[in-house]
């Protein structure tokens, strides 16, 4: 067990020391949701002639957890990218490190840059719209938010698989990215889509994701809207199980990537 | 002259033909990421969702975006040409910055024409917006004259930023900052006094025509416009021209590539 921890630790320090050298990147990470809501908040102002903060707020919110969705779908598959180009790969998976040791360092690592992300954008966000009323609500919905991080780390995996089979992952990653930013409601109400596209942001983690989050700031945590939570949680098992396939198939069994 | 234009054409095309897997990932994303935008903005004016004049005009706009956006991104890649020490190899061969970079712009033009098809096929099915172009004779001399401004503009910018350590950063914000003040989302459809600062956007004369000629609202005379664009895309060369030769200058004096 202290042999895992070791591990753990090795791996989640190696990433944190990362990203202290790119800080401005993190920062600039932190900026564009801010960029891009005052981007459609501008021109919707100036379309429709009225203001409203309720509708900043709640892209505000929406570009920030789609910014923490893209980060939870490609990191992994640049994991692998970077692992592949610099030869860091061949000694993870050479040396005695379990690969679930590295996925859940890794995945603690984005949880909580993704989280510190969320907490600075939305406390912001919050109080600049509805001012200290809201905090409460809007830390519980800190803690909704890290309940639906896991499905979305499912298809994280899923993206980092494919990334073997494909090799270069920019390819994959661009589709899966426009789809999940337009079928979500991260923005917008799913309803303005046409239906087949609605059925396949319900299928998805990040519709529920988001509106929770949402519906926990403005109103208050409903326990109704949580139910499709355990189904979520299938993302995550098929991504282990769908990673260790191809991993194995790939990597292990013929030693290459790609077909 | 010629023969450098040709080759850096010919390069141009064999680079795009390479990457078949970014043409396959822009066909499947570009449909999700229009939906993406036009709601994200009509999510304040939900009811102009069923104004045909209003949505054409959206569509010429995300167009236009593309265009620009894509030629933001290839002022940037110049960055990388700097880094992968092709840069140096331009300057012994002679070949201006620019020259090169229309080279690279031929890739740029194709994934906006590309991207441009989709754009508009995607709006006829859903939006129901209007297809035909207004004034097609205009729209192709607006495009190119567009195109050209473009290419010197990525110039002007790659060499500005050459020397900037994160540059994708100024680049992602830019390519969302120029579009809006440039006439792309045309003016009409907004407020008269917002619509009133875009018009002296020197941008506004380049990209706005283009627009214009495609839905056929202009707001001030069609050969005014053309004079004036020309002037800007002129103006523009000369500019590029000069920073060029002034980078070029620099970096064999001092080793390094940097105006300041």
């Amino acid at each position: 067990m202290k042999k895992y921890i070791n591990q753990f630790i090795a791996i989640f320090s190696v990433e944190i020391k990362s990203l202290m050298r790119q800080a401005g990147q993190f920062g600039f990470v932190i900026f564009l949701p801010f960029l891009f809501s005052f981007f459609t908040f501008g021109i919707g102002a100036g379309i429709s002639g009225s203001i409203s903060l309720e509708i900043w707020f709640y892209q505000l919110i929406g570009f920030t957890v789609l910014t923490l969705a893209l980060i939870f779908t490609e990191s992994s598959a640049w994991y692998v990218r970077e692992g592949l180009l610099t030869g860091r790969l061949e000694y993870l998976l050479a040396s005695p490190t379990h690969p679930l040791v590295v996925v859940t360092a890794t995945a603690l690592y984005n949880a909580i840059f993704a989280l510190l992300m969320f907490f600075i954008i939305g406390f912001i966000g919050t109080i600049a719209v509805y001012g200290i009323a809201k905090i409460l609500n809007f830390i519980l919905s800190i803690f909704i938010l890290v309940l639906f991080l896991l499905p979305m780390l499912g298809i994280n995996l899923i993206v980092a698989g494919l990334t073997i089979i494909a090799k270069e992952p920019q390819g994959i990653i661009q589709p899966i990215n426009s789809i999940i930013s337009a079928v979500s409601g991260f923005v917008y109400p799913i309803t303005l889509l046409p239906l087949f596209l609605q059925i396949l942001g319900k299928s998805l983690p990040y519709y529920y994701a988001v509106e929770n989050v949402r519906i926990t700031i403005t109103e208050f945590v409903n326990l109704l809207y949580l139910y499709p939570l355990p189904l979520l949680l299938l993302y995550f098992l098929s991504g282990i199980v769908i990673y260790r396939f191809l991993e194995n198939i790939f990597i292990r069994k013929r030693g290459t990537y790609g077909w | 002259m010629l023969n450098k234009i040709f080759a850096e054409i010919e390069r141009g095309f064999a680079l795009w033909k390479s990457y078949k897997i970014f043409l396959i990932s822009d066909l499947i994303s570009t449909p999700f990421w229009i939906y993406f935008f036009i709601l994200a903005i009509l999510i304040y004016a939900q009811h102009l969702l069923n104004d045909r004049f209003i949505m054409t005009n959206l569509m010429w706009g995300l167009f236009m975006f593309f265009f620009i956006s894509s030629f933001m991104w290839l002022g940037n890649s110049v960055i990388i040409i700097l880094q992968q020490g092709i840069m140096e190899n331009i300057i012994l061969t002679n070949t201006k910055l620019s020259i090169h970079i229309f080279g690279r712009g031929i890739i740029s033009i194709l994934d906006t024409t590309i991207g441009g098809i989709i754009i508009i096929l995607m709006s006829y099915f859903t939006f129901k917006v209007t297809l035909y172009i207004a004034d097609p004779l205009f729209f192709i001399i607006f495009l190119i004259l567009a195109f050209l401004f473009f290419i010197f503009f990525s110039t002007i910018y790659a060499i500005l930023i050459i020397a900037v350590r994160s540059p994708w950063i100024i680049t992602n914000i830019l390519q969302f900052i120029l579009p809006f003040f440039s006439g792309a989302i045309p003016i009409q459809i907004f407020q008269k006094e917002i619509a009133g600062i875009i018009t002296y956007s020197p941008l506004f004369y380049i990209v706005g025509p283009v627009v214009a000629s495609a839905t056929g609202y202009y707001i001030m005379d069609k050969y005014l416009l053309l004079t004036i664009a020309l002037i800007i895309v002129l103006f523009t060369a000369s500019i590029s021209n000069y920073l060029e030769k002034l980078l070029i200058k620099k970096a064999l004096k001092e080793g390094k590539f940097s105006l300041f």
